[in-house]
């Protein structure tokens, strides 16, 4: 017999007798299943674990009931999100409006299980996409005020970079639930190449509200051709994505990070900054949380 | 698994937790530390678990990861079995000549997993320490089921020798 047989059927045997399980075995296996048994009583000559340890980890559980979600449960929360993308969908594919708002998303709404990709083509007949509106604003403050999410700002940043300009971004047409301006930018510069030496900071306010409820789209994944590496990652305790975008051979990938912080999606993107250092300002922004 | 709460998955988990953590680091404070934060990440990323039923391999890719942040913190080298911090740790037992019998079977039966290769060694912590089965570890290693089956197998084989039981041939 090979050894893989002998190893699998072993193992089988091992578990049935750590269960307490009489096992008929050969006098060269119940030799290996004393080894094994004195291994399993590893646990009785380690020390308890201490009530004081106890309590502390077991204060921090939480008290309420854990259960796995139920399918049924799953439908009634990601059906109306999913009903709310295909309408961005019809949006998109049938008004001039909604392509062009569209194209500025190019998003894919990761939902759980469900990955709605959103990648705008150019309309036929010469249809172009267009902005519905630039806002430039003077301060954060004033940012603030346009929308209902906490507007995050970097804390830390590395050096010689400093707030260029603030940008609120709004569409028309789009549905009356999706809140206006759509995001706001943040654009941080340093000094050398302007063209290359920027961090962006894109900050959509994208929950999805179901009567008292608030539906949050998890991720947003924003896609494109250019994509050539996707890392799904933390930012902290928050889901996101590092894309690297492919530009013009001999000058560097622009980098976008992608995480949730509550109720906003913020993307922040850069071409000389590292992955690594994106990660640090990311997580100090949700650390400040 | 299905229908329990988390805090009874607490209770059942916390001793497998921490004795896998005693055998991966030097010390009791930091065993304890990180066993800790394996517990507050799981409850953080608790939606992510697709499927209750895998809970043991999930919590501890979660363990093995806070280890893995730990030794990058650091920078040391988490491949060894950690003799002090499993001997070093006083466990209330009023009866002296019960708990220097337990030191010794302990210190002999580390001392051997400890001449293991690093892999063997963590199956045999995720069977015996963490309790998991074969497909479980499967899952936490990214291996094979029948891949976990063997090198068990193998490592057990060689403790035979090294435990003083004899040789298998």
């Amino acid at each position: 017999m090979k050894e893989r047989q002998v190893a699998l059927l072993f193992s089988q045997s091992l578990d049935r007798a750590l269960a307490g399980e009489q096992v008929a075995m050969t006098v060269g296996d119940a030799a290996l299943l004393g080894v094994a048994q004195r291994l399993a009583r590893l646990p009785e000559l380690l020390p308890p674990v201490g009530p004081a340890f106890q309590r502390r980890v077991l204060a921090r559980a939480p008290q309420a009931d854990w259960r796995p979600r139920r399918a049924w449960l799953r439908w009634r929360v990601l059906a109306p999100t999913l009903a709310v993308l295909l309408l961005l969908l019809g949006l998109g594919l049938f008004t001039p409006r909604g392509l062009a708002a569209l194209a500025q998303l190019a998003a894919r709404f990761h939902l759980g299980g469900f990955a709605v990709q959103v990648t705008p083509q150019p309309a036929s007949g010469g249809e172009s996409f267009v902005v519905a509106s630039h806002q430039r604003l003077a301060s954060v403050q004033d940012a603030q005020s346009l929308v209902d999410y906490d507007v995050l700002t970097p804390q830390v940043l590395p050096s010689g970079y400093v707030l260029q300009g603030i940008i609120a971004v709004s569409y028309e047409g789009m549905p009356v639930w999706i809140p206006q301006p759509f995001y706001v930018e943040l654009e941080y510069r340093a000094e050398g190449d302007p063209e290359l030496h920027h961090l962006t900071l894109r900050e959509f306010g994208l929950a999805v509200r179901e009567g008292e409820y608030v539906r949050r789209i998890r991720q947003v994944d924003f896609a494109s051709r250019d994509v050539s590496q996707a890392e799904d990652l933390f930012v902290g305790e928050m889901p996101g994505v590092l894309l690297t975008m492919t530009t013009e051979p001999g000058v560097p990938p622009v980098r976008r990070l992608i995480w949730q912080q509550g109720e906003v999606v913020l993307e922040m993107l850069s071409q000389t900054l590292s992955p690594e250092e994106m990660q640090v300002i990311a997580r100090q922004m949700t650390d400040d949380q | 698994m299905r229908g329990e709460d988390f805090t009874e998955l607490y209770r059942q988990y916390l001793p497998r937790v921490l004795n896998y953590m005693r055998l991966r680091v030097d010390d009791e404070a930091l065993a304890q530390d990180l066993t800790a934060a394996t517990f507050e990440r799981a409850f953080a990323k608790r939606g992510q678990l697709r499927d209750p039923d895998a809970f043991a391999a999930w919590l501890f890719r979660i363990a093995r990861n806070e280890l893995g942040q730990h030794y990058r913190r650091w920078s040391r080298r988490g491949a060894h079995v950690s003799l002090t911090a499993a001997l070093g740790v006083p466990d209330g037992n009023p009866r002296p000549e019960e708990e220097a019998a337990k030191r010794q079977e302990l210190a002999e039966t580390l001392t051997a997993v400890a001449e293991l290769s690093e892999r063997e060694q963590e199956i045999i912590r995720l069977k015996f320490v963490g309790g998991l089965t074969n497909r479980a570890i499967a899952k936490v290693l990214r291996l094979s089921e029948s891949n976990v089956a063997v090198i068990l197998y193998r490592a057990i084989r060689k403790l035979r020798g090294r435990l003083g039981v004899g040789e298998v041939r």
